[in-house]
């Protein structure tokens, strides 16, 4: 195994803009709830998008349970929502997220489709090195993007050198 | 006038369902291009006049839905808008070469919407009595 320098042309710069793009677009100001009560013992909603191809890796979103909901029901304009409705709302936000990320790539990549992990479900660890991150809030809540170059197995068959 | 709005995503679907409503159209939707097929066919006798289209759904995605629906003489006057997050170059154009009429990349504002919308002349709020 090894793991290749996390040369990209993404940088923190970058994902703090499309995160705040991403968050702005889907959610007009008057949208936003006048007080908010973070609540990050509630756990947290874990988002990610594969991109394979020329670069592979993933773009994560992490928001805390109680952010999710809230950004779900303001997605929705919905006041009762299912936990299948925030994996939902959730997964199209890292999905654009994770297509403003591929489009500063410089090699030819593929978007894969959103996987989230809410509650109590913990979410898969895959061996990646972290590219760039960035810490936005939302209406008072804490929402992280992260960027991952996952790590790839170079080991030819046969090669015992 | 009817729209058609494809997104395997119900959150977009229903971003899409709002502010296309706001502007005059009636919704249906689909979650793949495989039911969106499914839901021009039903609606044959009347089919909508614009198309929404995701590219990354399972399924069916958006650029083989495009080239289904060119390939189908009888659906030539639906105008297919991609609205995706795919932003490259190279995939707008394979896109607008399979026969989308237009592009609109995820995130966007509802401004920008219109703005498409007032380029295809499918703006109901602007359409002549």
């Amino acid at each position: 195994m090894s793991v290749i320098a996390p040369e990209s042309p993404v940088t923190a710069h970058d994902l703090q803009v499309f995160g705040e793009e991403v968050l702005t677009a889907f959610l007009l100001e008057q949208d936003l709830p006048a007080t908010t009560q973070p609540d990050a013992d509630a756990g947290w909603v874990h988002a990610s998008i594969a991109v394979t191809g020329g670069w592979t890796g993933h773009i994560t979103l992490e928001v805390s349970r109680a952010g999710a909901d809230v950004l779900t029901r303001r997605m929705l304009l919905a006041e009762e929502i299912s936990p299948e409705d925030v994996t939902d709302a959730v997964g199209e936000l890292v999905n654009v997220l994770g297509g403003n990320v591929k489009g500063l790539l410089l090699e030819e990549s593929a978007l894969g489709l959103p996987q989230v992990h809410t509650y109590d479900e913990p979410a898969p660890r895959r061996a990646a090195v972290e590219v760039c991150h960035a810490e936005l809030v939302w209406a008072g809540h804490p929402v992280d993007v992260r960027v991952w170059l996952d790590e790839q197995d170079d080991t030819t068959p046969g090669d015992n050198s | 006038m009817q729209a058609l709005v494809i997104d395997d995503s119900r959150t977009m679907r229903m971003v899409l369902r709002r502010q296309l409503e706001l502007l005059g159209y009636g919704i249906l939707e689909a979650g793949d291009g495989q039911q969106a097929l499914e839901v021009l066919a039903a609606h044959a006798d009347a089919p909508p006049v614009l198309a929404t289209v995701d590219w990354n759904m399972p399924v069916m995605n958006g650029l083989e839905f495009v080239k289904a629906v060119r390939a189908e003489a009888a659906l030539r006057d639906v105008t297919l808008m991609m609205v995706t997050t795919e932003s490259e170059h190279g995939q707008i154009v394979r896109a607008l070469a399979a026969g989308a009429h237009e592009y609109l990349i995820k995130p966007f504002t509802s401004d920008a919407l219109v703005d498409k919308l007032d380029y295809l002349g499918l703006n109901p709020q602007r359409s002549v009595a």
